[in-house]
């Protein structure tokens, strides 16, 4: 049952996002074509208007394609599961534990396509813009450097971990605030917003006190949540962490949805 | 004829405010059941309940003898008082979502109702107007083959032929060893159809008998008693 929800969300979601998506790509090829076309011509004028318009559509894109992904994953889990759709979804043949998984597991992949829709935006622009066998070489040292290279390995790999625990732990919060905001008879969505700023606090106080009983493992905690240390260890604690706050997050959303669910 | 839903010492309190104050209900196999009642008498909260959209205060209710869980909702077609289904979806993604979830629904039945009903396959649920909307969603619910149907005010803000054709349409739809629940407070538009009647009145049950035998005891129609019933 869980890969028929999947099914479902996927599609709900990747209606709205693939467009952008396609959208950012075509703007940077758009854009890079434009730019390789002006290389060595000295009346551009208008090529050049062209160029700097594409880039601004693009920047655009980037810019409405994080803020899509954002309303989607909160108006996903606020209107379509503790909505009125909540009547149809919570009435299906599933648990409650299928119900968030596949929120968030959709919500995860559509953020990571985000991310290669964003790397190709890139390599397109690169690509396009130096003369192309000089970047498949490019491309083709970068490959062998990554497996003849283990720290570079290890490094990206490490980063990646760190990047989609954070994400996951991220959307967790989301999901546990606007299930908090739900208790509230009226004004749940004001609710969700207190519940996010309140969990954020919490965060901050667990932070520092850890950060006087262990000044260095405060740091790794304060860095862990931050940004992401290529350091293993560092690396290591931000996964940890995010990892409690997934288990965390997590299990107050799946009690609250399965033990105090009240649909409007 | 088997026990479909059985509730016991069931309560329920939003707060302060008791919404079930103690239910206690056998419905069987093979009956079309009213469940009676003015406006906030606790019908669409005992119906939440079954379908483990709320959880009880006190007490339990038993789906074919099993606590509300993945395994009743398989057997529960669940009509709710609101509009449930997402509205980018096309009439034949419904159904494809309805087949998906429901081992128990029956394409062709739904086919057959939505061509009598003239309602397009590629026609967006956004599209359609309130009533025809209303209808989508009763076609899909009675297109199961369930053993239980709970119907929350299914012919309330539609139009006398609507109600109609949403009566035949339970009428002639749902499977004979099957429980039929029709929460309303439209008594006169459903009393032909009803083999039981249950009033419940601020969270209590005050009445659940055949309506034949209202009938015979009171020498009045069930909608005549129940207005005697909840006379203001």
């Amino acid at each position: 049952m869980l890969g028929k929800l999947l099914k479902y969300e996927i599609k709900a979601m990747g209606r709205i996002m693939l467009p952008i998506y396609l959208v950012l790509i075509a703007l940077s090829a758009v854009f890079a074509l434009t730019m390789r076309l002006t290389i060595g011509k000295t009346a551009v004028g208008f090529l050049e208007k062209f160029a700097i318009v594409t880039l601004v559509l693009f920047v655009a894109a980037i810019i409405a394609a994080c803020v899509m992904m954002l309303i989607l994953v909160i108006q996903r889990f606020y209107k379509h599961l503790l909505g009125t759709e909540g009547y149809l979804m919570f009435s299906l043949p599933v648990s409650t534990g299928q119900l968030i998984l596949s929120k968030l597991l959709t919500a995860v992949l559509w953020i990571v396509i985000g991310l290669i829709a964003g790397v190709l935006a890139g390599f397109a622009m690169v690509g396009i813009l130096s003369s192309v066998p000089e970047f498949m070489k490019e491309v083709q040292n970068a490959w062998n450097s990554l497996f003849t290279q283990a720290d570079l390995t290890r490094n990206l790999t490490l980063f990646v971990l760190v990047i989609l625990a954070g994400v996951i732990a991220s959307l967790c919060k989301v999901y546990a605030s606007i299930a908090i905001g739900h208790q509230f008879g009226r004004n749940r969505a004001l609710f969700a917003v207190f519940a996010y700023v309140a969990i954020g606090i919490a965060e901050l106080i667990v932070a520092w006190v850890v950060s006087k009983i262990d000044a260095s493992l405060g740091f790794r905690i304060f860095s862990g949540m931050s940004s992401s240390g290529l350091d293993l260890k560092n690396s290591l604690t931000a996964i940890g962490i995010s990892a409690i706050q997934i288990c965390i997050y997590s299990v107050i959303t799946w009690l609250l949805l399965d033990r105090r669910l009240n649909l409007e | 004829m088997d026990t479909l839903l059985e509730a016991r010492g069931l309560k329920k309190s939003y707060g302060n405010v008791a919404a079930l104050k103690g239910i206690d209900l056998r419905l069987m196999s093979g009956r079309i059941v009213g469940l009676l009642g003015p406006n906030g008498s606790g019908k669409t909260t005992l119906i939440k309940i079954a379908c483990r959209l709320l959880q009880p205060t006190e007490g339990q209710i038993l789906i074919d003898g099993e606590a509300p869980g993945p395994v009743s909702k398989s057997k529960i077609a669940y009509l709710p008082d609101k509009d449930f289904l997402p509205d980018w979806m096309k009439t034949r993604q419904l159904l494809q979502f309805y087949e998906d979830f429901y081992a128990d629904f029956d394409r062709n039945r739904a086919l057959e109702m939505l061509s009598s009903l003239e309602i397009p396959e590629n026609m967006t649920l956004r599209k359609m107007s309130k009533g025809t909307k209303e209808k989508m969603q009763l076609i899909l619910t009675m297109s199961r083959r369930a053993r239980i149907y709970l119907l929350d005010e299914p012919i309330a803000g539609v139009d006398p032929a609507a109600r109609d054709y949403i009566l035949r349409t339970i009428i002639g739809n749902y499977e004979e060893n099957a429980l039929v629940m029709i929460s309303t407070h439209l008594i006169a538009d459903v009393e032909s159809v009803l083999d039981e009647a249950v009033f419940l009145k601020k969270g209590e049950i005050v009445l659940h008998k055949p309506t034949d035998q209202i009938r015979e005891e009171t020498g009045k129609s069930v909608d005549e008693y129940f207005r005697e019933v909840f006379k203001c």
